[in-house]
């Protein structure tokens, strides 16, 4: 390792946990790479009554966080990585204006000391590979002989009717389902979910692990939400997966792992 | 004032001497941490505190515009204002340079007076530390440092003349030690970026279609490089070697001011907090201490 002989100092924000399983899974950090973008997402008025995907807002959300993503990527392929762990996709408003955003992914590059059975660890595009997964999950996962492909992500605005005066009143006091929100929602989330998958697809990956799907209100009042949908997309190292034997552990501490 | 001791204020001179002569030794640590210093081969010396109120009255100066560009006004529509950060070499030409002086002096200060008291105690180091600024009143603001020292067990030798400090928890700290890695110091990286709003910046902030502001995202991501840059140059300070930073906090703030009339500056004030971390053989392991960290794979979620 450069650190521990040479001259070199680097950063990260693993956890010490972290920072140890994965140099046990055989990679060394490199550094902390980050990637930003300040995004004003802009306006889009829905009609009042009727379900729908907000296409200029959901396109501005994809947009910002892939440029984010684009910048981390380019910092850590300049670092020599192979890959990006720990990867924190995070949104903040920002004090510089009302709907301006400012969009930032963190992640810890890491080069492997050797290479895979299959050749390389970076993407069909050269590109180093991203994962949100923590240190202990990927070495779980490196474990069991996958490797991580990149960051996956699909969203969508939806602006959920308004219930008409008539629609309200013919279900005042009774306990029924309400089709048009289930409707919407399932919509909505389909939409980001497939969104995702087609990425998942795009990349050749075998799956998508650690999926998080998300409804995120923003500031855009109670009837638009974005639905995010983000996970890791991973392929096979090798045809055979040994996974680890449980056996019984009694934690001492309260909770804590 | 009264006569400081020592670079202590007598109420802290005070207690550490009280501290050191009765042996009954305080702590942070809860019981599973106090065990897991334990396996590392150390124990609580006592809990320890550094405080400094910095009347902090100088917040920035210039106008990012001039101080941007050198006293040249701004040109037509195509111009872009530059953005200055305090650590930018030939130095302060961001009118935040004093601001960022002073709040670095004051939180190696707090954690100066914490390190002090630790060294009084004979410890080798403080685990968990936690740095915080208050506001006081006005312009008055306090920073502490509280933490943990903990001493090797049965040391034999004489104590180090300056004990390490690091944020990193009792057990975490622990782990890094079984691994032969040792914590070193806790470093800071702090900076302020600022750019003068030009049109293409006002036009992008008050846009109704969605865009990226160019201008915003320079700022932000100019503030955050300075910082780690910073962080980086005090982990510097500390060893001549390699070593780790293990990032623990990451912030940014951003404000804007009024300069010459109705004109703004925007701002991005970037902090970084870490710990320096260094692989050391001669970090003493006690017998029987696993070296590795044993994996276990929990089935709870």
């Amino acid at each position: 390792m450069r650190g521990d002989h040479g001259r070199a100092l680097f950063t990260s924000d693993l956890s010490v946990n972290e920072f140890l399983l994965v140099r046990e899974a055989g990679f060394r950090p490199v550094g902390l790479v980050l990637g930003s973008s300040v995004y004003h997402v802009g306006l889009q008025v829905g009609r009042w009554s009727k379900n729908m995907e907000m296409d200029k807002l959901t396109q501005a959300m994809y947009h910002a966080r892939e440029l984010a993503m684009t910048r981390m990527e380019a910092e850590a392929a300049e670092l020599g990585a192979d890959g990006i762990v720990g990867v924190r996709l995070e949104i903040e408003f920002k004090e510089y204006g009302n709907d301006i955003a400012e969009f930032i992914a963190v992640g810890t590059a890491v080069v492997a000391e050797a290479p895979p059975p299959t050749g390389t660890w970076r993407t069909h595009h050269g590109l180093p590979f991203t994962s949100d997964l923590s240190g202990q999950d990927f070495w779980t996962l490196v474990q069991a002989g996958y490797a991580p492909l990149g960051l996956v992500m699909g969203t969508c605005v939806y602006h959920i009717a308004h219930r008409g005066v008539l629609a309200s009143m013919s279900t005042v006091g009774a306990n029924v389902e309400i089709e048009q929100f289930t409707e919407a929602l399932y919509d909505a989330r389909e939409l980001a979910m497939s969104r995702m998958q087609a990425e998942a697809e795009q990349v050749r990956a075998e799956g998508i692990v650690g999926v998080q799907l998300l409804s995120l209100p923003h500031r855009w009042g109670g009837h638009t939400t974005e639905f995010f949908a983000i996970g890791t997309a991973v392929r096979p190292l090798r045809a055979d997966h040994t996974i680890a034997k449980p056996s019984l552990v009694l934690p001492l501490t309260d909770g804590r792992w | 004032m009264s006569a400081w001791v020592g670079g202590l204020p007598p109420a802290a001179a005070a207690r550490v001497a009280r501290q050191r002569a009765s042996g009954a030794t305080g702590s942070f640590l809860s019981a599973p941490a106090a065990a897991a210093v334990a396996a590392a081969g150390l124990v609580p010396a006592g809990e320890v505190f550094g405080c400094l109120v910095q009347n902090i009255g100088w917040t920035g100066g210039l106008c990012g515009n001039w101080s941007g560009m050198g006293g040249i006004g701004p040109g037509g529509w195509g111009w872009t204002s530059p953005v200055v950060t305090t650590g930018d070499p030939g130095g302060n030409r961001n009118g935040s340079g004093p601001y960022v002086r002073a709040v670095e002096g004051a939180w190696n200060g707090a954690l100066h007076r914490m390190l002090l008291e630790a060294a009084a105690l004979e410890a080798d180091g403080v685990v968990g530390v936690v740095v915080r600024r208050a506001t006081l009143e006005g312009t008055a603001v306090e920073f502490t440092a509280t933490g943990t020292a903990v001493r090797a067990a049965g040391r034999t030798g004489a104590p180090p003349a300056s004990p390490w400090a690091t944020d990193l928890t009792a057990e975490d700290c622990a782990a890094a030690l079984q691994s032969g890695v040792a914590p070193r110091a806790l470093v800071l990286g702090l900076s302020v970026a600022t750019k003068h709003e030009d049109p293409q910046l006002a036009q992008q902030r008050m846009s109704w279609s969605g865009q990226e502001v160019d201008g915003l995202t320079e700022l932000v991501t100019r503030a955050r490089a300075d910082a780690r840059r910073r962080l980086a140059a005090d982990a510097r300070r500390h060893t001549t070697g390699g070593g780790q930073v293990v990032v623990s906090g990451i912030g940014l703030t951003s404000f804007e001011t009024v300069c010459n009339g109705n004109a703004k500056d925007l701002h991005a004030e970037a902090l970084f907090t870490g710990t320096l971390l260094q692989r050391d053989p001669t970090v003493p392991v006690p017998a029987g201490a696993a070296r590795r960290v044993l994996s276990v794979l929990p089935l709870n979620r």
